[in-house]
């Protein structure tokens, strides 16, 4: 569109055409500043409003942030509920912290309810009661949590909350009043903090606390903490039950702990504490301290050095401990191994301690090593076994089973050992189980005894010397008789030579035959005799009975048969040999045959009424016994020397005709080799002694 | 020959004694003990018996008082072991002639035997 150029109009000495379009050019310039200078107003005309629009946005954009802050301000005290009231108590605030502490919802709330309906009406009414006692004034309701703030105070308190549910809960809450720009109280405002878990908190604090005090209360140790002047402090009473100071004496530092450390112990202590000191600053110390009533007690101080960084001691901590009954236990135990030590070492006899499995000599005493010849260090190590045999119920100790140990203690009668020499002697040997140095082990005493034995020897020597004085008339017989017979035979020989006729072979043979016979016999006695007579060991051997019996009863028999006494036999071929000594087991038979002769020549009617004269010896097995029996028709024991018989030295016989050893002896013998001997006696029947011998294993 | 009965239980004794007495020169009949003894005697009637005193069973006691009270005039000489008086006194209680002591002394039992021959008339005197 062209509109008019006013320029082009103006100038009329333009040629038409010329003219025109200048006019045109003309035009069209103006328009283009018109075009301009509209487009420019325009523009600026925009740009202001714009600004203005932009002014106005800011500024509620602004007003808006506040608000919301105020909002955020109030919802983001999710835990902690503010409640702001008008001037008479009517809810205008309700934030979300107080909708999730009470549990109401705040629209329900504002503009209806006063804040004193989520509080216990007994604490309000108590509270009230305070505001009465203090200022007079009678207030309820909502009146008495406004109170204080009315005249311008703060209050902060602990209250009770209920929430809707009924719930009661803690909280902390403060009051305070809101003013007006004038100045004018026209409302309040309420926050309140949920302190269930502080309250909590507090009780397990307490309750610790309490633990913690019990605990104290009840260990018997003593926790201290300490100071290096010797200065102390006591975190519990007990103190006073130990010492009989109280704790307070201590604390005040009227009293050092140091003042009561008995005076034989202080250098020990100090030296203890420079060690520690020194090392890992920790250290255990026993000592005596001294009680208020003058008594003393034994503690065990176990303590730690607590050092800053430069090393200075800053204080020392631990626990004490009464240790005194522990400490005189120890004491009575250690005078025990004391007492134990000495008898051991001093004993009179040979003890040793031996494990229980291998036998090995653990300890020795020094009589085990004057006895046995050996060094302890000799002995320790090696196996009991090689000082001597060990014997239980016939069985020797390395045929027990490995690690079995009797019952009990056992005790093995004369057993022999050897010294380091290899000279024998005989021992008595108890050996008890116990327990040493924590292994399971063997307590043995072994008791010399060869001495008792050979006073035993003696004494049955001289029992056995006795017998054969009795006996000799009857050996003196027995002898004779051989001897008879060979001079009968060499006075033959004689007359023939002095008739001077010739002797028949055949008659030379038989007298020389005869000779030689009765030479044999008589040498048999003589032998038999000096095998009886002579000096027996104490070894032990496999004995038969009936072989034993049989050739006392070839030096005696003859002699009772001559003295009209019949012997009866009956001998079990079955019974078993036994271990025994063949010479002392002959002393047995001979001491009873000769026994039961003498009740028979006592015997003042042995001829009367046909009684026959008789003496029965049997020999049997039963069970895993060898029994023998000898038994006699003669006067019998009275029941009141019954008990008697087997005594050293008792005898019924006349002065010179016995030594009262004989039964004595006989008991003797058999208890060695682990034999019983009873009698049974009728007077004026008979006697008869029963011998039982365990049938031996090996 | 003069029959002289021996009784010892004892055998070999008994032999030797038997060949000591034929050496002698007597007829000897020999018994091994009592009952045996006292059946020789009733079956031969020996003026002469020569008894050890000692033997199991009956005893010499029993024989001299059965010879004696069969044939009192018997000659009974007894022997005895040694020491035993009293068996010897009883013995001779018992009228036996003579006793002897083991061991034997033979030079003694032979002067005993002629004795005895001589009471009995059967040795001409000196």
């Amino acid at each position: 569109m062209l509109s008019m150029n006013p320029l082009l109009a103006d100038n009329p000495t333009f040629s038409n055409d010329k003219l025109r379009i200048l006019e045109l050019i003309t035009e069209n310039a103006i328009l283009r500043n018109e075009i301009r200078v509209a487009r420019e107003a325009a523009e600026i005309t925009a740009s202001l409003v714009v600004k203005q629009f932009e002014e106005t946005e800011r500024i509620l954009r602004k007003f808006q942030d506040a608000n919301a802050q105020r909002k955020a301000v109030l919802d983001s005290a999710t835990q902690i509920a503010i409640v702001a009231t008008d001037i008479n108590g009517i809810v205008t605030v309700f934030n979300t912290g107080a909708e999730n502490l009470l549990g109401y919802r705040a629209k329900e709330i504002i503009g209806v309810a006063k804040p004193d309906i989520f509080h216990d009406p007994e604490e309000i009414k108590s509270h009230a009661q305070e505001i009465k006692d203090y200022s007079q004034k009678q207030v309820d309701g909502v009146d008495v949590f406004l109170e204080y703030a009315r005249l311008g105070k703060t209050e902060q308190r602990e209250w009770t909350c209920i929430n809707n549910e009924g719930e009661k809960f803690p909280v902390s809450l403060s009051i305070n009043a809101l003013k007006n720009p004038e100045g004018m109280v026209d409302g309040f405002l309420c926050i309140a903090m949920d302190i269930t878990e502080k309250k909590r908190s507090e009780k397990a604090l307490a309750e610790s606390e309490r633990n913690y005090r019990l605990l104290i209360d009840n260990i018997p140790n003593i926790v201290f903490k300490g100071y290096s002047d010797g200065s102390i402090d006591f975190f519990d009473d007990k103190i006073e039950a130990l010492t009989g100071y109280s704790k307070e004496l201590f604390l005040s530092r009227k009293m050092k702990w140091t003042d009561i450390i008995y005076d034989e112990d202080r250098a020990s202590v100090r030296h203890a504490f420079i060690n520690a000191l020194k090392g890992d600053k920790s250290y255990i110390r026993e000592y005596r301290i001294w009680k208020k009533n003058g008594d003393f007690v034994w503690v065990e101080a176990s303590s730690q050095i607590i050092c800053d960084d430069k090393g200075i001691i800053e204080f020392i901590t631990g626990a004490f401990l009464d240790i005194t009954e522990r400490k005189l236990a120890e004491q009575a135990l250690h005078e025990s191994e004391e007492k134990y030590r000495s008898l051991f070492n001093s004993g009179p006899n040979p003890i040793f301690v031996l494990d229980q499995q291998s036998l090995e000599i653990l300890d020795a005493n020094p009589s085990a090593e004057e006895t046995y010849g050996y060094t302890k260090e000799e002995l320790v190590g090696i196996s009991f076994e090689e000082l001597g045999t060990f014997e239980y119920e016939n069985r020797s100790f390395s045929l027990m089973p490995k690690g079995q140990w009797f019952q009990g203690c056992v005790l093995s009668q004369k057993v022999r050992h050897y010294r380091k020499s290899g000279a024998p002697f005989y021992a008595e040997v108890k050996a008890c189980p116990a327990v040493y140095q924590d292994k399971p082990s063997i307590i043995l005493a072994a008791t010399d005894i060869t001495e008792t034995m050979e006073k035993d020897a003696q004494l049955f020597q001289a029992s056995k010397m006795t017998t054969l004085g009795e006996m000799s008339a009857g050996i003196a017989h027995e002898l004779n008789q051989p001897l008879n017979t060979i001079k009968i035979g060499s006075d033959f020989l004689k007359t023939m030579v002095q008739k001077r006729q010739s002797i028949p072979p055949e008659k030379m043979l038989q007298v020389v035959s005869v000779v030689n016979n009765q030479i044999e016999r008589a040498s048999d006695i003589i032998n038999r005799l000096r095998e009886f007579g002579r000096k027996s060991d104490f070894k032990k051997e496999l004995v038969c009975i009936n072989t034993t019996i049989k050739e006392v009863m070839a030096i005696i028999g003859q002699q009772l048969a001559l003295q009209n006494i019949q012997v009866v036999y009956s001998l079990d071929d079955a019974a078993p040999m036994i271990l025994a000594n063949k010479n002392r087991l002959e002393q047995i038979i001979f001491n009873l045959v000769t026994n039961a002769r003498d009740a028979i020549q006592h015997c003042p009617v042995r001829e009367e009424n046909g009684k026959k004269c008789m003496i029965k010896i049997k020999s049997r097995m039963e069970g895993n016994e060898s029994i023998f029996s000898i038994s006699d028709t003669g006067i019998g024991i009275p029941e009141d020397t019954k008990e008697k018989i087997f005594e050293p030295f008792f005898t019924t016989k006349d002065v010179g005709k016995g030594m009262g050893l004989g039964l004595a002896i006989t008991y003797g013998i058999v208890r060695d080799f682990g034999g019983t001997i009873e009698v049974e006696s009728h007077p004026g029947k008979g006697t008869c002694f029963t011998i039982r011998f365990p049938r031996s294993l090996a | 020959m003069t029959k002289i009965l021996i009784i010892d239980d004892e055998i070999p004794t008994l032999d030797m004694l038997q060949l000591f007495l034929e050496a002698c020169g007597y007829t000897v009949l020999a018994a091994g003990d009592a009952a045996k003894g006292i059946e020789i005697f009733e079956a031969e009637t020996p003026p002469i018996v020569l008894t050890d005193i000692k033997m199991p069973t009956k005893d010499g006691f029993l024989v001299l008082k059965t010879i004696k009270s069969i044939r009192p005039e018997t000659e009974v000489i007894v022997i005895t072991g040694h020491g035993d008086k009293d068996l010897a006194q009883q013995a001779l209680e018992l009228n036996a002639s003579e006793f002897f002591h083991k061991p034997l002394d033979t030079d003694a039992l032979n002067a005993a035997l002629k004795r005895a021959e001589k009471r009995l008339g059967l040795l001409d005197t000196d």
